[in-house]
């Protein structure tokens, strides 16, 4: 059959003729996955993505949001704030998403954050800047974390080093708003204990090498150094620091002290460093959920990637919003969230179990796969800290710590 | 205060050694081809990649996987010599070194995109500095200081002594007067080219060796090496040598005396400080 002029008008024709509700029906809610794909967040990016994915086709299959389907347009951020613009650019203007989720490293999420705030959209995301908090970033209150912010990391390497036994904690940080950030959380956690704080050294990243700034904290002989850092200056870091010889402990966010560092340095290197992530809401239900869609998607267990328990959380709280909501507009929704997440409330851990007792009128309260997922005042969570000892290049976790 | 002093006075001379590799590459292709080739840095990253797979995957030693290095650097200094720059001579010295740029970031994506963001170390032993009372060394740090005097005493020989070096240096000198006399400018250039790019692997290479292989070990020298080119004037071999020696030293005193936030500062101060003060850097006679 060929496509004649008569054929096509007829058919345009036809679809115009369709009822309009079905047409509505076909309309979908749209959301952009902006994750690192490649980049120093390779490692979590890409499970990120099919947990958002994974968790929209649960929301889907249960009927969708306000009847409608959610619609996911995946990007990558490259891990770099140049590319993850370009990208945030393209899913709001041409794609038309009503909001972001899982931009990962706050170089990242503070490039993009103005962006959805000029859109007048929400922006979830995973990175630990306390910028991200507040004005001029969240100006709009429109940024929700679902990742601890880097105080709060600070906060827990406070309650590690005491913990441990730690006296002389001297503190290096990467030059930028997450390294500064940690190391500033737990000086202040430390010194509202009643410690000393020892020296401190804020370093610029891409060089090639530290060992001017390593002997300098080393010159003070601290007993822990507590790092702000991300995995490339912390691999220089530590084979300097191992050339030296100079015993000293190390307690380190888990984004720079992961297995990729074992495997630069060796088990050697690495033996006896404390590694610090959130750890996910592991006994809830929500994660066991969670857990299974991400073996399906990765072939891993879901504990494997923190991220990804976030994205999913991320997914399911904003479709809860919007059934809350009973809107599609950014400022209903927004203002459903917490209602949705928040004690107090019938605790739910799946969208349908939430959108049938919305439907019932019952206020409810998500727990999520990441953590309990409770907002505060700023858009933040509070999660779990797990901590790791790194022993013949195995991470093995210790202890969990509560702030 | 005295001991810091004369531990970051060793560190500097050490780096400053090392980075007297690549810096002698990039001002010995400005000093025949007048042009600044800013693609150095990706060439240091594509020589630590290359020596890097030298010794990880063929099992090379290090003198060996040194050779890698250069080699394969000369070839990929070659290919952004005749695909990018060449094409763009008669556009000027802007054009070319614009072009470098531009090859440079083409280089060093094809690695990201060979190779991934991993960063990959070499398979040596990680040892223990040498300690001499309050100072210490490391085995690594010194025996990367002599591979690159060793380096460095090569290319003397090679320029002092091979015919295909005195050429070069009299194009470097004259040019006018070498073409005069028979010197065939092609052969010179792509030779200079290849010993440029190829010095500027063995730079990367033993940057590599000292921290970490990953697509940005260029990256974070090519301020330094232009520091270094500059200081010493751009063109003048002995130049390099003392420029970027007194650069290793500046940059590790620095942290001494200032927040090491500043320390990338340096490459920038001296830049300027010399473009203002003393364009022609300490040896050089040509740059104006």
């Amino acid at each position: 059959m060929s496509l004649t002029r008569r054929l096509v008008l007829g058919a345009a024709a036809g679809t115009l003729a369709v009822p309009y509700v079905v047409r509505a029906q076909a309309e979908t809610f749209r959301i952009g996955a902006l994750n690192p794909i490649t980049g120093a967040g390779s490692p979590y990016g890409t499970g990120m993505q099919r947990m958002i994915q994974a968790a929209v086709e649960a929301i889907n299959s249960a009927g969708g949001v306000n009847g409608r389907r959610i619609e996911v347009f995946a990007e990558d951020t490259q891990t770099s704030p140049q590319a993850a613009v370009l990208a945030a650019k393209k899913l709001i203007e041409v794609n038309r998403v009503r909001a972001i989720l899982g931009t990962w490293s706050s170089g990242v999420s503070l490039a993009v954050i103005p962006l959805t705030n000029e859109a007048d959209i929400l922006l979830m995301h995973t990175s630990g800047a306390p910028a991200l908090s507040t004005p001029p970033a969240n100006a709009k209150n429109l940024g929700y974390r679902y990742q601890a912010t880097n105080d709060r990391f600070g906060r827990a390497f406070a309650e590690i080093a005491v913990r441990e036994g730690f006296r002389r904690p001297a503190t290096m940080a990467f030059n930028n708003a997450s390294g500064i950030g940690n190391t500033d959380g737990f000086r202040r956690a430390w010194a509202a204990k009643g410690n000393q704080n020892g020296e401190h050294v804020v370093y610029e990243p891409n060089q090639p090498s530290y060992r001017a700034e390593l002997l300098r904290v080393l010159s003070t002989r601290p007993d822990v150094i507590v790092m702000g850092s991300f995995l490339p200056d912390t691999t220089i870091i530590l084979r300097e620091w191992f050339q030296t010889g100079t015993p000293v402990k190390w307690i380190i966010p888990a984004w720079a002290a992961n297995p990729q560092l074992v495997q630069a340095l060796g088990p050697a290197v690495t033996n006896g460093i404390i590694a610090v992530d959130s750890v996910s809401n592991e006994g809830a239900e929500a994660f066991t959920a969670y857990d299974a869609a991400y073996r399906r998607a990765m072939n891993q267990p879901g504990a494997s990637n923190v991220y990804a328990a976030m994205t999913w959380d991320m997914a399911n709280t904003l479709a809860l919003a919007i059934e809350q909501a009973k809107s599609f507009e950014t400022a209903a929704i927004n203002a459903a969230i917490r209602r949705v997440a928040n004690p107090p409330g019938e605790a739910v851990s799946a969208f349908a179990a939430g959108k049938a007792a919305i439907a019932a009128g019952r206020k409810i309260n998500y727990e999520g796969a990441s953590s309990v997922l409770d907002f505060d005042e700023f858009g933040d969570v509070t999660p779990d800290f797990g901590v790791f000892f790194i022993e013949n290049g195995q991470f093995n976790r210790r202890y969990v710590v509560k702030i | 205060m005295i001991e810091a002093l004369l531990q970051a006075l060793i560190n500097g001379v050490i780096a400053g050694t090392i980075l007297a590799v690549p810096a002698l590459g990039f001002t010995a292709i400005f000093a025949v081809l007048n042009y600044p080739n800013f693609a150095i840095g990706a060439l240091a990253t594509v020589g630590a990649y290359a020596g890097w797979a030298g010794n990880t995957a063929l099992g090379l030693p290090m003198v060996a996987a040194l050779a890698l290095a250069f080699a394969a650097t000369a070839v990929a200094g070659l290919a952004v010599q005749w695909v990018a720059v060449k094409p763009l001579e008669s556009a000027g010295a802007l054009m070319m070194a614009i072009a470098s740029l531009a090859a440079g970031l083409v280089l060093e994506n094809a690695l990201r995109f060979t190779f991934g963001n991993d960063l990959r170390g070499y398979d040596l032993p990680l040892l223990r500095d040498w300690r001499f009372g309050e100072f210490r060394v490391g085995p690594q740090q010194v025996q990367n200081f002599a591979l690159a005097l060793a380096a460095m005493a090569l290319l003397w020989a090679f320029l002092r002594y091979s015919r295909t070096g005195r050429a070069m240096r009299a194009v470097a000198d004259n040019r006018d007067l070498a073409l005069l006399r028979g010197v065939d400018p092609v052969r010179v250039a792509a030779v200079t080219v290849a010993v440029g790019a190829g010095l500027a692997g063995m730079g990367g290479m033993l940057i590599g060796l000292d921290t970490s292989v990953d697509p940005l070990v260029g990256n974070r020298l090519i301020l330094s090496i232009f520091a270094a080119a500059v200081l010493g004037g751009l063109g003048s071999i002995p130049g390099a040598v003392a420029g970027a020696i007194a650069i290793g030293v500046a940059e590790e005193l620095a942290v001494l005396a200032f927040n090491p936030a500043y320390r990338l500062v340096v490459g920038f101060v001296v830049i300027l400080a010399v473009l203002t003060l003393r364009p022609a850097g300490l040896f050089g006679a040509r740059a104006s």
